[in-house]
């Protein structure tokens, strides 16, 4: 899995990484509704498009970006083989004991599968150029409103941002304890799942019990700095929107109106039609 | 048989932005009834270097032989290797999760395929051997034993399966100073009995010296320096360029600078230095 | 000037067994404005129970705790109490909150109410401090651990508190780092902090200008460190001299003429020197 990079920051300075960390979160919330509006290839043909400007303004090597969809090539695959076998109108192309292949179902998972290609880069796009923090404080900022109805955003954004930090400290534990449980002869690939789950323990157990230690520690380093002491809490980082952001928005707003306008108002091509 | 690696490198995250070089072109030969200390900074890479030597990190360039097991073979024997070479790693008490510290001393035997009988007898003489009574602790939650005590079940835990060479990281961190001579005279009772050979990471380069006989100096991903505890004198202005630590004893030898007084361990030099007093008088 | 003071105090809990536990017996004493004290002990001697008494992370069970006249059992002087005595812990990793060293130290100003404009200042103020100007925006988790523990000093000092605590803050770090959070200590020593400091090196604790000597929650030994070094009971609490003044004493023992409770290196050789 090391060579998975979806979810990672890729540090570089390009005008993307740039960008107020709401801008991006917005921008990406409007990238996802826009590929759930696709129909036409010419909307596909747009976003594929969309998503490579963005990658090379974001200065983030393709290749990358492509390692990105390895993190969810099952899922692809097995939406993809799914949508071929279940999909029973159209022409058949290949037919044996219960299973009809169409040239539809053929077209549609394909479909589908560029879909989530473009949902992935899309997505990875915005962790690969915004830090876990400036996505915390993105988040509060966005959520402030509803601070309005009860919730206490504040404790909400303290929460993700010890998780985020404390992310790779478990991960450097987890691959510790695997590291010493194998030196005692462990192996965790053999055996049926229930050998398999069984294995898992003598890595569970400790990571419970030094996570929950963890817990206890940084719960008394939050008191120790007055965490929750005083209700007059200040904050130093201020989001701030720029010119560019306004841009930003403004084009995305304007390409999910065009994609929605294809959708609506464009004739969809028959391309089925044309193949045959 | 000796533990041979040879121009080993390794690279950590490869391709990636993050990528960090942690073994460069290495060659050190751990040798039968070796007691070999191993010191450097921290990312000097001396903790990548003794998990390749069980395959706990798969070798990817340079070759490593141990004990007769061929690490680049295209299948090596893991089990075979990791029940020769037992790990002790960094606060070790941290890997115990069985319910009973007989049954988590038995974690190695039995994943080494062992019956229950010799899982029963191992475990019985490891924990002894760890400085334990067998039957007041082996009932006992491991969890609920003081900290010193954690950290010698987990011991155990390693020796139980026997293994010829003990590779050790760090064993006395965070112990109190009577703990700490205890951990050693620990080591030094497993050397004795089932593990001839035993490797020793450490930053106190005083433990290294008092206990170590031989030192191995990483930098940088290198093997700096590789010495008879014995010569360490000559290497104290390398070790200080290197931002390392040199002996007490070294330097307080060094500053008296007469040839006659000699010794690296405490009570080495303190005869030496009475001898001396003695007899110049 | 007295800044905090115990009397009589104890702390009792009950482990999971349900047995009572005196993890802090009868401790009275008394720490003046700027002083440097060590406290040492065994493993299990309640040194660290006795830190979390003096910011009120632990109450009293028996006795009272009082810091700059305030009693620490008093809901009410939390804040104050907190806000002025500041406690770095062990493990580096588990009391950082951030992922990026400024978020981090901005932590505990934000929790008291700082300006942002002050809090700004502040980051640069106390980076400098720690000697970590350049580290401002990276991230704590690639750092080593001396850099870590400089960092949680940075996040206690922007709080600007009289006392700081290290509960064995240097334990887990390696020589480099002991060094570099010693060389802090001594800095902020110099500018009229007041420091307790808790380990079992007796290296660091020959810096120190008192040393309180815990045993089984009591206090059996309270000098300076020449006295206490000279007390042959330092072996029953689980304590050696540092190694310079074992060498010494067993040179004194052994025939030589010369004073055996020397501490520092530069001392003995010069009374080797001149005997030999």
């Amino acid at each position: 899995m090391k060579d998975v990079t979806f979810g990672q920051y890729y540090p570089a300075d390009s005008i993307v990484h740039r960008l107020d960390p709401r801008t991006k979160l917005l921008f990406t919330f409007f990238y996802i509704v826009a590929i759930f509006f696709i129909k036409s290839p010419l909307g596909y043909a747009g976003v594929a498009v969309y998503a490579v400007a963005i990658i090379f303004a974001a200065r983030i090597p393709v290749r990358t970006v492509l390692k990105s969809l390895k993190a969810v090539i099952f899922l692809l695959l097995f939406t993809m083989i799914l949508n071929v076998f279940f999909y029973k109108d159209g022409e058949v192309l290949i037919e044996f004991w219960k299973i009809k292949i169409t040239v539809e179902g053929l077209f549609f998972s394909f479909t589908m599968a560029l879909r989530l290609i473009l949902l992935v880069m899309g997505t990875s796009l915005l962790t690969f150029t915004t830090t876990p923090t400036a996505l915390t404080d993105a988040i509060e900022g966005l959520l402030k409103p509803l601070k309005y109805i009860g919730i206490n955003v504040h404790d909400l954004a303290v929460i993700m941002s010890i998780a985020l930090r404390f992310i790779p400290s478990i991960q450097e534990e987890t691959e510790k304890i695997i590291s010493a449980q194998k030196a005692r002869g462990a192996e965790f690939d053999t055996g049926n799942i229930f050998k398999k789950a069984k294995a898992m323990l003598p890595i569970l157990i400790p990571l419970f019990i030094s996570s929950f230690r963890r817990a206890d520690e940084l719960a008394l380093a939050l008191d120790a700095r007055c965490y929750n002491l005083s209700d007059k809490r200040t904050k130093m980082k201020i989001l701030k929107y720029k010119k560019t952001d306004f841009a930003a928005l403004f084009y995305a707003l304007l390409f999910v109106g065009l994609i929605v306008a294809d959708r609506i108002f464009l004739v969809n091509i028959d391309i089925i039609g044309l193949l045959r | 048989m000796p533990i041979v690696v040879k121009n080993l490198s390794y690279t950590y995250m490869k391709g990636t932005p993050y990528e960090k070089q942690a073994l460069n072109d290495v060659s050190l030969t751990i040798n039968d009834g070796d007691f070999l200390g191993i010191i450097g900074a921290t990312g000097s890479g001396k903790s990548t270097f003794v998990r390749h030597l069980n395959g706990l990190i798969k070798l990817t360039q340079g070759s490593i032989i141990a004990d007769g097991i061929d690490l680049s073979a295209k299948k090596p024997d893991l089990k075979l290797l990791r029940r020769k070479i037992g790990m002790v790693f960094q606060y070790p008490e941290s890997q115990l999760f069985a319910e009973t510290v007989f049954k988590d001393v038995c974690y190695g035997p039995k994943n080494m395929k062992k019956s229950a009988e010799e899982c029963e007898a191992l475990a019985h003489e490891a924990i002894e051997l760890a400085g334990l009574d067998f039957e007041a602790f082996k009932d006992r939650s491991p969890f609920e034993l003081s900290g010193g005590e954690k950290r010698r079940v987990a011991i155990a835990g390693v020796i139980a399966c026997k293994p010829e060479y003990l590779v050790l990281d760090e064993p006395s961190a965070g112990l109190d100073p009577k703990g700490k001579d205890e951990m050693y005279n620990l080591v030094l009772k497993i050397k004795a009995s089932t593990s001839h050979t035993v490797v020793i990471i450490s930053h106190d380069i005083d433990e290294i010296a008092e206990y170590a006989d031989r030192i191995a100096v990483f930098d940088d991903g290198r093997i700096y320096a590789d010495f008879k505890t014995a010569d360490i004198g000559q290497y104290a202005d390398g070790l200080k360029e290197r931002g390392l630590d040199v002996p007490v004893t070294v330097k307080l030898r060094n500053a008296l600078k007469l040839s006659e007084i000699t010794g690296v361990r405490q009570n080495e030099l303190i005869e030496s230095i009475l001898k001396y007093y003695k007899t110049s008088k | 000037m007295e800044i905090i003071r115990l009397e009589n105090v104890g702390f009792q809990y009950k482990d999971y067994e349900g047995n009572v536990i005196e993890a802090v017996k009868n401790v009275s004493l008394t720490i003046d404005k700027g002083q440097f004290v060590a406290v040492l002990g065994r493993n299990g001697s309640g040194k660290s129970t006795l830190a979390k008494l003096l910011n009120a992370l632990l109450l009293p069970t028996e006795g009272v705790v009082t810091v700059f006249g305030r009693d620490t059992s008093d809901a009410d002087n939390l804040f104050e109490i907190r806000k002025n005595v500041g406690m770095v812990f062990q493990n580096p990793d588990n009391q950082m909150v951030a992922s990026i060293v400024e978020d981090d130290i901005a932590f505990g100003p934000e929790n008291i109410g700082i300006e942002r404009e002050e809090i700004i200042a502040r980051i640069e103020w106390v980076l400098k401090a720690v000697g970590m100007e350049e580290y401002r925006y990276a991230a704590p988790f690639k750092m080593s651990g001396g850099q870590k523990q400089r960092i949680a000093v940075a996040g206690i000092l922007a709080m600007k508190p009289e006392v700081i605590i290290f509960d064995e803050s240097t334990s887990m770090l390696d020589p480099e780092g002991r060094g570099e959070v010693m060389d802090v200590i001594k800095r902020l020593l110099k500018e009229g902090m007041t420091v307790i400091f808790i380990t079992h090196d007796m290296n660091e604790a020959v810096e120190a200008d008192r040393i309180i000597v815990l045993d089984k929650g009591s206090v059996v030994m309270d000098g300076k460190p020449e006295t206490i070094f000279a007390d042959e009971r330092l072996p029953l609490y689980n304590l050696k001299l540092p190694l310079v003044t074992r060498i010494a004493k067993e040179l004194k023992d052994g025939g030589l003429p010369i004073n055996g409770s020397v501490t520092r290196l530069e001392a003995l050789t010069e009374e080797l020197c001149r005997l030999l």
